[in-house]
């Protein structure tokens, strides 16, 4: 569908914002993640359905928050921020390579949209069945993505 | 049922109107409902008025031409790219251990083959901090049977069923996809590991790419490619482009021009029989 761009940021921007805001805490952060995700949309525009857009874009925001998250230098501040961090992939410690290198070993199998799962379901606080309904998968779908990275975690974990 | 809690993207969604009935209806019902839904009214008016939809739009449409006009500069390429012979007496003058190859510390393996990174790579080993657009591709190399790696040299030989595990290093956190073509025309993406956009790539040394790389029985060479840019971009307008180049190149290692919007970095491997 072709999209509107002043209507769809007047009606879906704030939210967006709003989520960019949390996950990067920082303000130039956000604005320019937010500008990414609605740039992703356009891309993506002939897919796009009509109905409900806003779980598209909240997990499109989610992504874009990560991979910056994923290089930005900034410390965790908080737990949710140490998580968020965590499942990007850079915990800022001296030993970044070999974190990153855990994590790249977690999520190698992974489907790209693995991380915005477990942002929406250890972060965010979301039911299985909420998740599923953000991300459009089955339930059984995300409970086996869940259950294949704490299974690769815990075994990367016992080396 | 209310919950005690429901998260975010919740509130958003009934705000919006896009929440079905039932879970509205219950959201309604829960507590602390009201001032939520009251602060995402008063946030989305402060926010609609610190940017104003006009501008913001106006922004959101100037990067997303910006990336169109990318996208089409490197599907037309270059018209007719040079070809670039291989030049056998010197790869082979390359490969001489000793004279070219850097001597690598070889690590303990930390566990068996498969598809994650080659042990044998040393992160500390290229800790130079890189200036502007620089950026480079590094490779090493285990043999069947070996549980370490060896760090090789552009041009260095390799067999079919070497291991090859990639690393990269650039200055700018740009958007970054890693590829290789090979002698029989195939082309290979290795970052990121899925999706079809190119990833976030990381400063400070090399960096490993998550999976190692078998090399197949595919003649003459492989030639890995770094491909990065300031502004995000898709990796399939870059697999049809090499496509075309190699496809332009016959039986000669192609030489990669995929436009002005991008940098790239090369890295040989000849194949030996």
């Amino acid at each position: 569908m072709a999209i509107d761009v002043e209507a769809y940021y007047r009606t879906y921007g704030p939210m967006v914002l709003r989520r960019c805001r949390y996950m990067l805490r920082n303000e130039d952060a956000a604005l320019d993640a937010m500008q990414d995700v609605f740039v992703e949309v356009l891309r993506r525009e002939h897919d796009l359905v009509h109905s409900a857009p806003s779980s598209l874009l909240y997990t499109i925001a989610t992504n874009v928050c990560l991979n910056r998250l994923r290089r930005s230098t900034r410390r965790p501040e908080t737990h949710d921020d140490e998580i968020l961090q965590t499942i990007a992939g850079n915990l800022g410690f001296e030993d970044e390579t070999l974190v990153n290198h855990f994590l790249d070993r977690v999520f190698s199998r992974e489907p790209e949209s693995t991380r915005a799962i477990a942002t929406l379901h250890y972060v965010d606080g979301l039911t299985l069945e909420e998740t599923a309904a953000q991300v459009g998968l089955s339930v059984s779908g995300i409970r086996k993505r869940l259950r294949a990275l704490r299974r690769r975690a815990s075994g990367l974990r016992d080396l | 049922m209310a919950k005690d809690r429901y998260p975010t993207i919740i509130y958003e969604q009934y705000v919006l109107g896009e929440l079905p009935d039932e879970v509205a209806r219950e959201l309604e019902a829960s507590q602390g409902f009201s001032q939520r839904v009251a602060e995402i009214h008063r946030s989305n008016r402060e926010i609609l008025e610190t940017y104003p939809p006009e501008s913001f739009a106006v922004r959101i449409r100037n990067q997303s031409d910006a990336l169109a006009a990318q996208d089409r500069r490197l599907l037309q390429g270059s018209a007719n790219p040079a070809r670039r012979p291989i030049h056998w007496p010197r790869l082979a003058m390359l490969a001489l251990p000793g004279a070219a190859v850097v001597a690598f510390a070889v690590m303990t393996a930390i566990g068996t083959f498969g598809p994650a990174p080659l042990p044998g790579f040393d992160p500390a080993y290229d800790q130079v901090r890189l200036k502007g657009s620089e950026q480079s591709l590094h490779l090493y190399r285990a043999v069947p049977g070996s549980t370490t790696a060896s760090r090789l040299t552009a041009g260095a030989p390799a067999r079919a069923g070497d291991r090859l595990q990639v690393a990269y290093s650039v200055a700018q956190p740009y958007y970054g996809a890693v590829l290789s073509v090979d002698g029989a025309g195939s082309i290979t993406l290795h970052y990121p590991v899925d999706g079809s956009d190119a990833s976030n790539l990381s400063t400070g040394g090399e960096q490993t790419l998550p999976r190692a790389f078998v090399l197949d029985d595919a003649p003459r060479f492989e030639l890995f490619v770094l491909v990065t840019s300031p502004s995000q971009f898709a990796i399939q307008p870059v697999k049809e482009r090499l496509r075309q180049l190699v496809a332009d190149a016959g039986t000669t290692i192609p030489a990669i021009d995929l436009g002005d919007a991008f940098t790239t970095t090369t890295f040989e491997v000849v194949k030996e029989p």
